[in-house]
This record gives structure tokens, sequence and C-alpha cells, in this order.
């Protein structure tokens, strides 16, 4: 640090006048590589950024067939929206369902990757490795709809596979996904299966970057393969699994839509209406859209919340956070 | 030298390809305008028919592309008006509406409840329009429909859908009651005695323990059943202690009723998945279906197509003359506010209007022609009997706006698969003597100020459907009813009784 103040002692202003005049050589010289992000960035502009000015109906009371110009000049309505939501009989089983849903895929989701990367690391034959590797993250590939299909038919009480072994067994049929009490471990099991393989990609690369000298010097102190992975192979992928954990918790609130869209119906919205597929109703088809605009925005702040409460957390434990 | 250029060029590709798939089309696939003929082409108005209108369901997979083709042809021809049909997604028509209606996406007529529309300036009142190009609209709906499409104003903002009619008859299987020698039943006592004996007498000889006794779902329970337990039925009462409009759920009977179902779906006579999604065609092909007190449309469209593939005799039958200790079984649906409409954002309402009257035209050989294109034919010179020319429609409907017992009641089939959803309409549905008739039916509720002065309005309705379908299929036991009732007053309960009796007060006439 002391160095670069030494090389650069202009003035602040001067500093970035200096800046200006590197970036643009920089980026001439690097031209084709910022061609190459331009449509990331686009993307991101056109579908992110642009359309995040859009919250500020969360403050209007608007229809949307007013057309766009509504949302300059609707009525400004202040937090009417947000104490709806607060005061409507379902505020804390929506609340409560997204935690709880989210919660569990995190508790069983998140470390199950990680142990099937662990697993996958100790085999020895390549080719069993790359063949379990690649089954277990071939779920990933497939959409949402088609797994809530599978779902579907292998619990359904007509046919479907398990009731058929279940009654086979001598027990009575039973409709699964219309019971409150098995929905949520349905949605997780699911999830957990859908996820895991592609999961543990990311911790079997950082594990192929760990010193194979540290795992030496360990043998030559007598650890077995247990105490390997334990002291040296979860150590050296522990920053991963944090910035992992940390973008996790960022999606706490966000309990996965479009499975519990697919999957629930009114017997189960108890244990299933998530803060997602409650924007949903009441915006598109009650077409509430300041409403549904309101609740999502207030998911979108506690996540944000949530999310810099890891990174700090993360950053004071083991010093690697996302920034 | 060679890398640095091969890299700009896939940079470039890369930029291209992701601009295009970023700039993709809105789906409308506007067709080309020009007619086929050639030569200088006056451009002809186009109008966007969003197609909800279940004139689909015969065919929901669509035309054969050139049948459509000609069809929208016909009409240009006929009406100088070009017609684009918007075919929307199976299960999520309305969101798709929706998220049209408030887009820049051209649409231009579409049915739904026109209270939902009108106040939020979706769509145009249609009186002039009916007027100047829609007499033979006006002529083909009785009074009565009208009424329902007028506010308090006097704007007409709809074309109407129905008329108070009957939907949800029990169709039982007749040939199993003959072989397990049982009667029609004629109260709920003999129709649990009908069940029992489905589900424990192998109806269909499979020699498996795998009848369902009854498919229903959760209209299907309110508005087949809960007339024989609710002195109204599925509808609103007045209470005469306080003379206060109330829901159903406060009603004596209401719990009797949530206890029978309940019952029923333990002992297995109600269809597990009732209440979930699922497909009432696939589960009649496989034979098990003993009784059906869904949607009639379930039975009179689905079962005709599948009878071939089901043991000779098959037979589904209207339970006739049966009630329960408050009387007949069935709630009629009153009439309604479902309608095609036309919206503010279209360009050519005229001609949208125009179209729609084209087909009341010469009733029903214009509608006919709308539904099935040039598959049909009369078969004698009443006008009134045709059948289909082939086996297979070839046009689906998309350009059909004219659905609706005004026209669909004006014809009868041949064709055995078409026969008894026709035969339904002309001869049962408006029947009106055999269900009872909700007592708030002639009331059309403001929707606005329902929602302004109930805060809680969708919460309630939420709770009344969702806890029902609870404690029928036993997720909550019956002994908690009154934990439901208490529940529905925290969520405002009290409010909703105040509107919806100030509205009624003021409406009824």
């Amino acid at each position: 640090m002391e160095a670069l103040n030494a090389e650069v002692s202009e003035s602040p202003a001067e500093l970035r006048a200096v800046g200006r005049r590197r970036l643009w050589p920089a980026i001439k010289m690097h031209r084709f590589y910022y061609l190459l992000i331009l449509p990331g960035i686009l993307y991101f502009l056109v579908f992110d950024y642009i359309p995040m000015f859009g919250i500020i109906i969360a403050f209007k009371d608007i229809s949307p067939f007013q057309g766009v110009d509504a949302i300059l000049t609707g009525e400004w309505v202040g937090l009417k929206h947000f104490e709806r939501f607060w005061n409507s009989y379902y505020f804390w089983n929506v609340m409560q369902n997204t935690l709880l849903i989210s919660g569990y895929k995190l508790i069983f989701g998140f470390p199950a990757s990680i142990l099937l990367a662990l697993l996958l690391n100790e085999l020895r034959n390549a080719a069993f490795k790359r063949i379990v590797q690649t089954i277990s993250y071939l779920p990933h590939f497939i959409s949402t709809v088609v797994v809530a299909g599978l779902v579907m038919m292998l619990l359904s009480t007509d046919g479907g596979l398990i009731n058929n072994l279940i009654v086979a067994f001598g027990g009575e049929s039973y409709h699964f996904l219309g019971s409150p009490g098995y929905f949520r471990s349905i949605l997780v099991i699911s999830h957990v299966w859908q996820t895991i393989g592609w999961g543990s990609i990311l911790y079997l690369a950082a594990m192929s970057g760990i010193d194979p000298g540290l795992y030496e010097a360990a043998r030559m102190d007598g650890a077995n393969r247990f105490r390997q992975a334990w002291h040296i192979t979860l150590p050296g992928i522990a920053p991963v699994i944090a910035i992992m954990l940390i973008l996790s918790i960022g999606g706490l609130l966000s309990a996965g839509f479009e499975s519990v869209l697919l999957l629930y119906s009114p017997s189960v919205y108890g244990v299933a209406d998530i803060i997602d597929t409650y924007v949903y109703r009441e915006g598109l088809t009650n077409l509430n859209y300041s409403f549904a605009t309101a609740v999502g925005l207030f998911k979108n702040v506690l996540a944000m919340v949530l999310i810099l409460g890891a990174n700090y957390v993360s950053k004071k434990m083991n010093q690697s956070g996302i920034w | 030298m060679f890398g640095k250029k091969a890299g700009a060029v896939t940079a470039a590709l890369l930029t291209a390809v992701a601009l295009t798939a970023c700039s993709g089309g809105n789906g409308n696939n506007p067709a080309p305008t020009a007619t086929e003929s050639g030569g200088p082409t006056k451009e002809l108005p186009k109008i966007y028919i969003y197609q909800n209108t279940g004139a689909l369901n015969q065919k929901p997979e669509g035309s054969v592309p050139e049948k459509l083709e000609e069809m929208k042809q016909h009409y240009m021809d006929t009406l100088g008006i070009e017609p684009i049909a918007i075919v929307p997604p199976t299960g999520s028509a309305e969101e798709k509406l929706n998220l049209m209606l408030g887009s820049s996406d051209e649409v231009d007529t579409f049915q739904g409840n026109w209270d939902d529309y009108a106040s939020k300036g979706a769509i145009i009142p249609l009186n002039d329009l009916l007027d100047q190009y829609g007499q033979d609209i006006k002529k083909a709906w009785p009074e009565e429909a009208w009424e329902y499409m007028t506010d308090k104003d006097g704007k007409i903002w709809g074309i109407p859908r129905g008329e108070p009619s009957v939907h949800y008859p029990i169709w039982v299987r007749s040939d199993w009651l003959k072989k397990l020698n049982l009667e029609m039943p004629q109260n709920l006592e003999e129709l649990e005695a009908v069940m029992k004996a489905f589900k424990e007498q192998d109806p269909d000889g499979n020699g498996k323990d795998d009848t369902i006794p009854m498919m229903t779902d959760l209209n299907g329970i309110k508005n087949a059943l809960m007339g024989g337990f609710l002195q109204d039925g599925n509808s609103n009462w007045i209470d005469p202690a306080d003379n206060k409009l109330k829901p159903a759920e406060l009603a004596p009977g209401f719990k009797d009723f949530m206890a029978t179902m309940a019952d029923w779906y333990q002992k297995g006579y109600i269809y597990k998945e009732s209440f979930s999604k699922f497909d009432p065609l696939e589960l009649l092909k496989t034979n098990r279906v003993g009784m059906s007190s869904m949607w009639y449309s379930r039975i009179t469209l689905l079962f005709p197509q599948i009878k071939p593939s089901l043991p000779e005799g098959a037979e589904y039958e209207i339970i006739r003359g049966i009630e329960g200790p408050k009387g007949k079984l069935m709630t009629a649906s009153p009439g309604s506010t479902a309608s095609m409409v036309i919206t503010k954002k279209a360009k050519h309402p005229d001609a949208v209007m125009k179209f729609i009257n084209h087909q009341y035209q010469d009733i029903p050989t214009n509608s006919l022609t709308a539904a099935f294109g040039k598959d049909w034919r009369y078969t004698g010179d009443n006008k009134f009997d045709i059948e289909l020319t082939t086996p297979d429609i070839t046009y689906a409907g998309e350009y059909m706006v004219s659905l609706g017992t005004a026209t669909e009641l004006k014809y009868a089939f041949n064709d055995p698969v078409k026969k008894m959803h026709a035969d339904y309409l002309t001869k049962e549905a408006l029947n009106l003597e055999v269900a009872k008739m909700p007592i708030d039916s002639t009331i059309i509720y403001d929707k606005d100020a329902l929602a302004e002065n109930i805060p809680t309005n969708s919460d309630i309705d939420r709770l009344r459907s969702e806890e029902l379908v609870k404690f029928v299929t036993g997720a909550r036991p019956i002994s908690e009813f009154d934990g439901y009732i208490e529940q529905l007053y925290q969520a405002g309960l009290d409010q909703w009784i105040e509107e919806y009796t100030r509205q009624y007060n003021e409406k009824k006439k």
C-alpha cells in the first residue's frame, strides 16, 4: 500500500483523471473480452435493472390496464399495500411456510451436496466416479415442470409406484400430495434429488485445487482417510462453502416458486403457500398489481438484509465473504 | 493475428445471437396481411381474438394449420376483416390474459366477467356498437340475459354467455346399477348405499378393489350436493335472527353437509384426488368411475369419446328427483357477468362487433361454421339436425366468438359423440326446476366496493374454500368446526356480512 502511495502521489482529482486515461486504453486493448460480456451486461440491464423502476407501483394505486404511463401518473398511497399485507390473515402463515420450506431445503440440501462431493472425492475408480457424477447431476437439467410431473406420477393414488408398493404390502393407498403432513417433505426430497449432483460439482472443483502435498504429509503423520477429509479437504473447501452458504441464505425467502405452484392444491395451501405463490395469485389472478409488487418488494428487502447479515457473519468468522 | 480475428468474430456472433434471443417475438406471430390473390390490396382491419371461450374444448390441440388459414380467408372474403386468434396456455388462460391486457400486446376481445374489467378501465361499453353493428346479437339473447350485462348507469359491457342454468347433476353408471340390482337412488341414504355397493361389489368385475364410487371436485360437492343439507343450497342466506346476508358456512345444515362429505371421503366413496389436480378423461378411461358430480360436460363431452373403449353397455345417466333432508341436491348457476367483451385498446371495435354479429346471423348456420368450419351439414331441411361430415374435426373453433345458449340450443347432433352434450344443453340445462336458485342470484355485487370495504375479502374467500377441503379430506377434524367459524370472524367476516348485506338490500328488486 505504501509503495502504491509513493508511486501515485497526485491529488484525488488527478487520480481520477489518470484512471480515466488508463481505463479507455485498457478497454480498447481488451475490447474483445468486453464485447463478450456485453450480452450479459445487456441482459441484466434490460431484464433486471430497467424493470426495477417499476417497484414504485408498490407505493401507488394503479390498475394493470392503465398502461405504462400509470406507473408515473398513478396516485401515491404510501405504505398502504405493505400494511395490508402485514395485516393480512395469511401474513404469518405465508412467512412461516416460506422460511420453513427453504430452511428445510437449506438444512438437508446444502450439506447433501458437500457430502456427495466428499464421497465422490474418495472414489478411486475414475470411470465409476464419472458415471455417478453424471447421473447425480442429470436431474438438474430436467425442468421443474417435468420433475413435478414425475413426483405426481410416483405418488398418484391411481397407479403411482409408491402407492402400488403400499397396496402390495397390504396397506391402503394414500394421497400424499394432498396431505399437509407430507407435502413439505415431498418438496424437500425432490429438491435435494434435483440439486445434489449439480451442487457437488463446485465443491469437487474446489477440492481439486487442494495441494496434494498436504494429504501426503497427513498420511505420513498417520491420518486415515476420514481424518484427511476432516482436516484437509473440508478446511480446503471452507471458503467455497461459506460463499455458497451466503448465497443460499440470500435465497432463503425464495422457497421454490415453481415446484410449489405445480404441486400444491387447496388441501395443502396451509403448509405450502409461500410468498411467491401469494404474489402470483394476488398479482396475476386477482389483478392487484400494486399490492403484489409491495409484497415482492418486502420479500426482496428482507432477502437483502439476510444476505448482508450472512456476509457480515461469514467475514467475522473466517475472513471470507462475497465482498 | 488469426486468433484475435477468430475471437472477434466469435464475440460478435455471440452478441448477435444473444441480442436476437433477447428481442424474440411476442408470440402473436402476426399473419401476413396481403390476401393471396395478390395485386394491390387494401389493408383489412385486423381483430385479435383471445380464444378463452371454451370453443377449443372439442379439440384442445387446435386446428390443422391449413384449415385455420382457410377459415381466416373465409372471414376476410366475407367480412373484409382479418381475424387473428390467440390461443391461451391450458390452465393459465386468465393469467396470460391479464398480462396481455396490461402490456402492449394486441387483444381486442375475450371472454370474462365484465364487472372484473369494467371498473379497471380495461373494456369499453357496447351500447352504441350494439345499436350500429350488433342488431342480430341483441335479438338472439333474451332481456334477462342483457340485465346481467348492464350496470346501474345503463351501460352494456358485454355480450351474454349464458342464462341461468343447471350444470351439476349427478351422473351414475346405470349399467352398474342394473348389474348390482340397485334402484336409482332417491335420497342421500340410497345414494350412499349405491356408493357402498360400487365400492365393495366390484361392479366392473376386474377382481380388484379399485372402483371410484364418485369423482367430484370442490364446485362439484357444493353445487351438486349441498342443496340437500342447506335450505338455500350453495348460496348466501338471510339469517332471520338479524335479517343479514350471511355466507353458507353460517347456515343451519352446513356442518352436517361437511361431516357427510368427510365421512364419504373417509370411506373411500369420493375420489382421493378430487381436490387436487386430476384429469377426468384419464380417470373415466379406466372404467372405474361409478358417479360424477362435476360440471356436466365432464360426462357429456368426455364420456362419449371414450365409450367405445369401455365394456359394452357402459352408460351414465342423470339421477333424477333425488333429495336430501332439505330438498333438492343441486344448486343452479345463476346468470352471471361472464360475457364477450371488447377491450379499450381494440383499434377496430366496430370490426370486432361486426365480426361477432356475423356469427349471430342466420342462427345456427354461421355459428356452426365458426365452431366446425366446413366439417358439418344439415341432415334435414329443418335447419336443426346436423352432422359432422368428417370423423375428425379439422378446424377447432379458434374464431368462435358466439358460444352460449343463444346459439348452442338451436341445433342438435345426430353424431353419437356429440349427441349427449347437445341433448343436455337442449333438454336439461335450462330446466331450473330441478335445482335451488341462490337467493342473491339477481344481484350484481359491486366488486370495487367489496374490495374497499372488506380489505380481507380475498383472505375470506380463500379460507372458505381451503378449510372446506381440509374438513372433507380429514386434514382437519369436524370437531374443530366452531374454531373454523371463529377463524372466519377473525379474518373479517363481520365486515363481509355488513358489506354484502348493504349491497344486497340496495340492489334487490
